[in-house]
């Protein structure tokens, strides 16, 4: 592995580690098993790449990425409270639905170009990147330690007493799945920026390896607490990029790139195996 | 004040389960009253609670505390008023969190939840202060997890947590149903102690005729969702639990 490629490991580690926040918010905090980042990562890529090409300011365009995703999240939200779809199919509804969503903010094309410049993350995007990723942290943890983030901790573990508590479960389940996208989305628009492109299909998996990321994160990081939790997602979430391009980039082992969710397949399950706590 | 009329509540609406739970019950608990609530397995006694925290909506009748109908308020806004001890101590407390968050939460029951730290100075002192109250020297454990607590303790800091935010109503439903003899008999004291001291509106479920007895001023047997018997303190003082149990098994 080069040293180029470390880099990259480490930036792209970062864009997904603010996706690995969106997943510990849903899957870890509010204990709602979200699918729908699949589809909420290309609606921040696709809205942010759209409305970089009509010349808008880049970071404009990730506020709108952000709020497209907070979108995608109520939308589940209100398909589970509302329509009383299950939770994952709620979820797995609204992600299959964007992706017709995603190309119509596209023009119907499936991907877009970025290189005629415009983006954020022309040069030194290592910087940038760590900038935003750790104002995303320091705000989701100063969050999580309000009284409004300590209700939104309880929906999660104890709904019942939540209820009697006079907390509304059911609008903090909105608020959850909306903070939770639009991070994912956010997330997206970053990828996007970074990679100069928006692809349609740029959103397969993104589940798989946000997870694998919050797992990885508390296995390094097996601190209780909301700090430790938040920042072990960022710290996951790069060390499972250069965990991938290491395996992928040694000929030793003779992986190529198709291999990647095998790999990280095979990962997920190896950290389930050894870990002892409940996952998912 | 406590004001129940006619309230008529039916579970599972529209499905073959579809059950009559309250029918027309009455029930009035005065200001600082400490009623007991006795009744058999489907009686209705939690769908009156549930009635009563705001949980579940009446199909017909009104609901007064302290004279102000709150029939139609919403669960949360209810959560004001009224405070609930479970039974199971592990649903009154949120064991994946310390002791100084589970009081933290249950310092702002009914209130807004805004943006400011849960935790600071002021309010560690406060919390300390009332878990001393306990004796069990959970004030030094603030940082421990709950779920490494004996439900005793569990149950006790359950009842710490209904107590922090002053409530005008107090359901104790079933709180010894999980504990040891011994943790049932601090628990019963801790509440009987806490309700009288601060003149509390107590509602408390029990099936323990002992405990019936023993504890609050007067004691309703509820049967098919209506309040069929009421029997005042003096009365029920002379009785012993066998005499209890004969009364009520004439209804």
């Amino acid at each position: 592995m080069t040293f180029n490629e470390i880099i990259m490991s480490l930036e792209v580690g970062l864009i997904y580690g603010i996706v690995a926040l969106g997943l510990y918010l849903t899957f870890r905090i509010i204990d709602f098993p979200d699918l729908t980042c699949d589809g909420s990562f290309v609606l921040g890529s696709a809205t942010a790449s759209v409305l970089i090409q009509a010349g808008v300011n880049p970071w404009l365009s990730l506020l709108a990425a952000l709020c497209a995703g907070a979108l995608a999240g109520m939308l589940t939200a209100i398909l589970y409270l509302r329509l009383h779809v299950t939770n994952l199919l709620a979820g797995i509804l609204v992600s299959f639905m964007l992706y017709s969503i995603n190309l119509r903010i596209m023009g119907g094309l499936p991907n877009i170009s970025l290189m005629d410049g415009g983006t954020l993350l022309y040069d030194a995007p290592v910087l940038q990147l760590l900038m935003i990723a750790c104002l995303m942290c320091a705000l989701l943890s100063y969050l999580l330690l309000t009284d409004f983030g300590l209700s939104l901790r309880c929906i999660g573990f104890n709904p019942k007493l939540a209820g009697n508590s006079g907390v509304n479960v059911a609008w903090m389940t909105m608020v959850g799945l909306a903070l939770s996208n639009a991070l994912v989305a956010l997330g997206g628009g970053l990828f996007s920026q970074h990679q100069g492109f928006a692809d349609v299909g740029s959103g397969v998996g993104t589940i798989i390896i946000g997870l694998a990321s919050v797992m990885l994160g508390e296995k390094i990081l097996p601190f209780r607490g909301v700090v430790s939790g938040v920042l072990s997602c960022l710290l996951g979430s790069v060390v499972y990029r250069l965990f991938i391009g290491f395996a992928l980039h040694s000929d030793a082992l003779g992986l190529s790139t198709s291999d990647l969710n095998l790999v990280t397949g095979l990962m997920v399950i190896a950290i389930m195996v050894v870990s002892k706590r409940e996952v998912c | 004040m406590l004001a129940l009329e006619n309230i008529d509540v039916t579970l599972g609406k529209n499905t073959k389960r579809e059950r009559k739970v309250l029918q027309g019950l009455n029930l009035t608990v005065a200001s600082g009253e400490f009623l007991v609530l006795l009744g058999g397995n489907g009686a209705g006694k939690s769908t009156l609670f549930n009635v009563i925290a705001g949980g579940i909506k009446p199909d017909a009748g009104k609901l007064c505390i302290d004279g102000q109908e709150v029939t139609a308020m919403s669960h949360a806004q209810r959560a004001q008023a009224v405070s609930k001890v479970m039974q199971d101590p592990m649903q009154g407390t949120i064991a994946q969190m310390s002791i100084l968050e589970n009081m933290a939460f249950a310092y702002r029951r009914g209130q807004k939840r805004g943006l400011s730290l849960y935790d600071n100075q002021a309010r560690r002192e406060l919390f300390q202060d009332k878990l001393r109250l306990l004796g069990i020297g959970l004030e030094k454990r603030m940082h421990d997890q709950v779920s490494g607590l004996s439900g005793g303790q569990r149950q006790a800091l359950s009842m710490i947590m209904a107590m922090l935010q002053p409530a005008k109503i107090l359901l104790l439903d079933e709180i010894t149903a999980a504990l040891d003899p011994a943790s049932t008999v601090a628990v019963m004291d801790l509440a009987n102690r806490i309700v009288r001291e601060q003149r509390l509106t107590c509602v408390m479920i029990t099936h323990d005729m002992a405990h019936a007895i023993q504890y609050g001023d007067r004691l309703v047997w509820l049967k098919d969702g209506q309040c069929v018997k009421s029997i005042d303190a003096a009365t029920k003082a002379k009785m012993t639990p066998a005499e209890l149990m004969q009364v009520f098994a004439g209804f």
